[in-house]
């Protein structure tokens, strides 16, 4: 049997689309009619043409049009970079972070960096500093304890854009739907 | 739900001054609008998230925006072909944000009906053709869905997804070619198994 040539296709498409002008399509019929794999791929084609021609407009839910209007003035919502499925990863990590470092604050893993921090010890050159550095008491365990609510901080912000915010949204706009 | 709703007819200058008027502060009248491209819109948006709520809610989300950036809308351009674009790009961020990796296997049960049996024979082609359609690569099955909803030129398509006319043209034609393959193997298959 006959190969049919992807110009060919093309061709056949571009007739059923009514894009050949009058004396291509009248070549095409002439080739058609000289040609029975020709004329099988274009029946082929028609088919799908033909059922792909079927689908039609759906209609939204009657109180589209009085749902956008009584928003007009939200600001529209930018679509978050974050999915729901990473937000749970990320959310997930921040936790177990947390959790660890609560665990190794509550052992006291940090409690040998409760040395005050002696800046005069640093070694800067001596144009840079006129007056004598004051020892600052920073304790790695004060730091551990800001990270530790710095990081509850961002899980439930996380908590709130990626997980809580869609899904509340998602069920209003399904009830305002059905 | 089938369109059976009869659409607002307005011409491009009708709809230029509308855009005026509503610009001039005249918000109510952006209902006119709304109910002129809102089935266009939601199938749009429905084609590409495949989930109705989802869709909705992305093309109600459109028209807001759509709406604010109402100043920018540039009218050498069609306002339909601006608002596909920004309805297109709407629902590939929910479809982006809302991905549905799992479904539950009871959701997909199919119910038996006796009296749906001529039905299902008079929809089996068009079922093989979705079940072809889900063998295409997403930007050739959308570049189809588009083109076969109503009234969309080949041009209209190309500025909605944002792509050369070129590059759509080809995958029109590519995806229709891949159709009728799959189609021919699927009921080649079905022919085997009766």
């Amino acid at each position: 049997m006959e190969k049919i040539t992807q110009k060919q296709d093309d061709r056949l498409l571009d007739y059923l689309d009514g894009k050949l002008s009058g004396a291509e399509a009248a070549m095409l019929k002439n080739q058609l009619e000289q040609s029975g794999s020709l004329n099988q791929r274009l029946e082929e084609l028609r088919q799908v043409h033909a059922l792909l021609a079927k689908s039609t407009l759906v209609e939204p839910s009657k109180d589209f049009t009085q749902f956008v209007m009584n928003n007009l003035d939200k600001v529209p919502a930018r679509a978050s970079t974050l999915s729901p499925r990473n937000g749970f990863i990320l959310l997930c990590g921040i936790l177990v972070a947390t959790g660890i470092t609560i665990l190794l604050l509550a052992t006291g893993s940090f409690d040998v960096l409760g040395n005050p921090i002696q800046l005069e010890s640093l070694k800067l050159p001596k144009e840079i500093i006129t007056p004598s550095l004051p020892s600052v008491s920073i304790t790695g365990k004060t730091m551990m304890k800001i990270l530790v609510i710095l990081n509850i901080g961002l899980a439930f912000l996380v908590l709130d854009r990626t997980v809580l915010k869609p899904y509340f949204g998602r069920k209003h706009h399904s009830q305002s739907f059905s | 739900m089938e369109s059976s709703v009869k659409r607002t007819v307005i011409t491009i200058q009708e709809e230029n001054e509308l855009i005026d008027r509503i610009l001039a502060g005249e918000r109510q009248l952006y209902a006119t609008l709304v109910n002129k491209y809102k089935s266009y819109a939601f199938t749009i948006a429905l084609k590409i998230v495949e989930n109705k709520p989802e869709a909705e809610e992305a093309a109600q989300d459109a028209f807001i925006k759509a709406f604010h950036y109402l100043k920018s809308f540039n009218r050498q351009a069609k306002f339909s072909t601006w608002l596909y674009r920004i309805v297109f790009n709407t629902a590939i961020s929910y479809k982006r944000k809302n991905r549905h990796p799992f479904q539950d296997i009871e959701e997909n049960t199919v119910e038996y009906h006796e009296q749906a049996d001529s039905q299902l024979e008079k929809d089996d082609k068009q079922i093989f053709l979705s079940q072809a359609m889900d063998r295409l690569n997403e930007a050739d099955r959308l570049s189809i869905q588009l083109y076969y909803i109503k009234e969309l030129s080949l041009e209209e398509v190309a500025e909605t997804m944002g792509q050369n006319l070129n590059t759509i043209k080809v995958r029109v034609h590519r995806a229709r070619q891949r159709l009728a393959d799959e189609l021919k193997r699927i009921l080649k298959q079905e022919a085997l198994t009766l």
